[in-house]
């Protein structure tokens, strides 16, 4: 690498900017699919009859056991050639961390439910409520509670995961920065800024989630955030 | 009055915790084979004044005279002192990655320095003392109950072969059931002249087995006594108020 | 179908580069982990701090942005003045894997130390142990049993990203798979291949650490589920 440019601070500051916001939207996009997955996966998992718990449970043993690079390969590259249905990159980068996401999500929402007090259950059942009224009604509403703190925790591992998407031309934050430093070979300042970025925004988060944890969490998890589960 | 035949002489041993004082100024004596009694209402004050004696917890001020020695100085080894005095505690803790014999032997291993047979004998001895059920030598802490565990923890000290064991309210964790077990070994140590210092609730325990009592309350020592005398016959009034409020005297029998 | 021995050479050659990454890294990352856990916990003020901060800077960013600047940014940087710098990528993939590693290990390590109640350390203090003799015969013994799980999770995670090295042109076992789907054109069969590959590791690794896991086992320490 010989030649060396230097990069209007606005120029940079505005693709950082651009990668930033990449980098969120896709999180968040991916986040929400993951629970619309997750959280059918994690009934099916816990109420479903062996039938449908085999199938969740080789849903989310697959998805877990495999990169999310792999996925991404997949779903970019084997996919189109497989069922001639190709996704563009954006929304391909979307249903990859989100499939993912919702495998782990299952198991966090799994834990939440069979947290909750079996004499809550015993109780719902002796007022006469059936099994759906008792999971809406009982479970659901304090399972959900407790698997705030892991849930956060996942955000915080999707926020961060978003960088693999480059894989596939997603433009995110980590790509914006390779980009500035391979033409003006200044890696700490901009690698520095992208770094300052993303702990803006996990740091608060692990924080909250800590918090949040002590008070709702599954007693005895603490809301350990920031974990690899 | 400190003679020859006392293994720990306590003098004017303060604690505060923050603003809060919790030893103010306690004085007595333990002599050689004595079994001595500290009861008084809960509070931090006897467990703290226990763990002040093997430095668990540093005294603010005072004389702790062990065998002779002051061991509140500077260039004492806290840790050959430690190994002469044994402790049992309220919760126990035993090992929990050791089973009951492992419990035993570790000290005599580790710090004795003995080699497997030898501490595996000693650790047997010990633990046929306090009458622990021979098939729950190999069993882990979390496999036995709770007087099974504080037998065991007695055990750990005797194997130890200390000066003096210190007992902080070894039976208040356990249902009475059980807290009769762990009475019945400890009845049985003080008449072997095991020296002993017991912070207890158990009366019946003060009155059959202890040489002296003391009642601690409020940082100070108030009084002492015979157990007849001062469960029977207390003279101040400090006393009088905390043994009306525990339960009837004649329900612990006297001889 | 020629092509299969071709494939299968490629990527039995990737996936020993992958299994060195994910060994190498998880060592690495225990000892580097070790020391920031009792650098945080019985460091000066500044030991601590550093270690903290080092460990906060490490779980908040993403590993392929380290991977990268290990990688890509610190060679650039290192080559304006030395122009024949070059790196291993191999290196670069392996030194950023450890370093990322240590920052988790050192948390479970932590933990782990800590979940151990002062009670037993109490015990341990009265029968005259020294600090040492403590670490060695109390807390060690069952902070390892307690960490068990967490090592299963660290090494299959660090199993699947070290797929990331493939970003810094590694030739671990993704590389190869897009090698070699680039030669025969056989995309979709040869990343369901390697998915299956990551997958069957994985699972290994669990199976393996599970029976460890049951072998160690010591009620009242550990929990055995299912």
């Amino acid at each position: 690498m010989i030649s060396v440019e230097s990069v209007p601070w606005g120029v940079a500051v505005n693709m950082l900017v651009e990668g930033a916001r990449m980098t969120i939207v896709l999180s968040v996009l991916s986040i929400i699919l993951g629970l619309i997955i997750g959280l059918p996966v994690a009934l099916m998992e816990t109420y479903g009859n062996k039938t449908l718990r085999y199938v969740a449970m080789v849903y989310e043993g697959t998805l877990r056991g495999i990169p999310l690079l792999a996925i991404y390969f997949i779903i970019f590259f084997s996919m189109p050639l497989l069922i001639g249905v190709g996704l563009p990159a954006f929304w391909a980068a979307v249903v990859g961390l989100g499939i993912r996401s919702s495998a782990y999500q299952s198991q966090i929402f799994r834990s939440g439910i069979q947290a909750v007090d079996e004499g809550q259950i015993e109780a719902a059942l002796s007022l006469g409520m059936s099994r759906m009224q008792m999971i809406r009604h009982v479970v659901l509403p304090q399972a959900l509670r407790m698997a705030i703190p892991a849930w956060m925790n996942e955000y915080i591992i999707v926020l961060k995961d978003t960088s693999i998407a480059l894989a596939i031309g997603i433009v995110e934050l980590t790509r914006q920065a390779t980009y500035l430093v391979s033409i003006t070979a200044e890696p700490f300042k901009y690698y520095g800024i992208a770094a300052l970025f993303y702990l803006a925004m996990v740091l608060p988060l692990t924080y909250l989630a800590g918090r949040v944890g002590r008070k709702y969490g599954i007693k005895g998890t603490g809301g350990g955030a920031n974990v690899r589960i | 009055m400190s003679g020859s035949n006392d293994v720990l002489v306590i003098r004017n041993l303060t604690k505060k915790f923050g603003e809060k004082p919790v030893l103010r100024g306690i004085s007595f004596n333990v002599e050689r084979g004595e079994t001595k009694v500290i009861i008084g209402p809960s509070g931090a004050g006897k467990s703290t004044l226990l763990r002040c004696i093997n430095r668990l917890v540093e005294p603010d001020s005072g004389e702790i005279i062990f065998n002779g020695a002051n061991i509140l100085s500077r260039d004492v080894n806290i840790q050959e002192i430690r190994a002469k005095i044994g402790f049992v505690f309220q919760h126990f803790n035993l090992f929990k990655h050791l089973t009951a014999l492992g419990n035993v032997k570790i000290g005599l291993k580790v710090i004795r320095g003995m080699d497997d047979a030898e501490a595996d004998e000693k650790a047997r001895e010990a633990l046929k003392t306090v009458h622990l059920e021979e098939d729950a030598y190999d069993k882990y802490p979390a496999e036995l109950s709770g007087g099974q565990q504080q037998r065991v923890a007695i055990a750990r000290a005797l194997a130890m072969e200390p000066e003096i064991i210190l007992f902080d309210e070894p039976t208040s964790a356990l249902d009475p059931q059980l807290a009769g077990e762990v009475l019945d070994v400890m009845k049985d140590l003080a008449k072997k002249k095991v020296t002993m210092l017991v912070v207890t609730h158990e009366i019946g325990f003060a009155l059959n087995a202890a040489d002296e009592v003391l009642f601690f309350y409020d940082g100070i020592i108030w009084e002492k006594g015979k157990p007849k005398d001062l469960l029977y016959h207390p003279q101040r009034e400090e006393t009088r108020e905390f043994l009306r409020r525990i339960a009837d005297l004649s329900m612990f029998g006297g001889e | 179908m020629g092509y299969a021995g071709l494939i299968a050479g490629y990527l039995l050659g990737g996936l020993v580069v992958t299994l060195e990454l994910t060994i190498i890294g998880f060592i690495g990352g225990f000892a580097l982990g070790f020391l920031l856990a009792v650098s945080r916990t019985y460091g000066g003020r500044f030991s601590k701090l550093l270690s903290t901060a080092y460990i906060e800077l490490i779980r908040g960013t993403p590993m392929l942005l380290q991977l990268y600047i290990i990688g890509f940014g610190f060679p650039l940087f290192v080559r304006r003045y030395y122009p024949s710098f070059v790196m291993s990528p191999v290196l670069a993939a392996s030194l950023g894997m450890v370093l990322n590693s240590a920052a988790y290990q050192a948390e479970y390590i932590r933990g782990a130390f800590n979940s151990i109640d002062y009670g037993q350390i109490e015990a341990a203090l009265s029968l005259g142990m020294s600090k040492w003799k403590i670490i060695r015969h109390v807390t060690f013994p069952q902070a390892l049993r307690i960490m068990l799980p967490s090592w299963t999770n660290e090494m299959v995670y660090l199993l699947k990203y070290s797929s990331l090295a493939m970003l810094l042109a590694v030739p671990e076992l993704m590389y190869k798979a897009s090698v070699a789907a680039s030669e025969t054109f056989l995309y979709a069969q040869i990343y369901l291949i390697v998915a299956g590959i990551y997958l069957i590791f994985a699972t290994l690794i669990i199976q393996a650490m599970r029976r460890v896991e049951v072998r160690l086992h010591i009620p009242g320490v550990t929990t055995i589920k299912r």
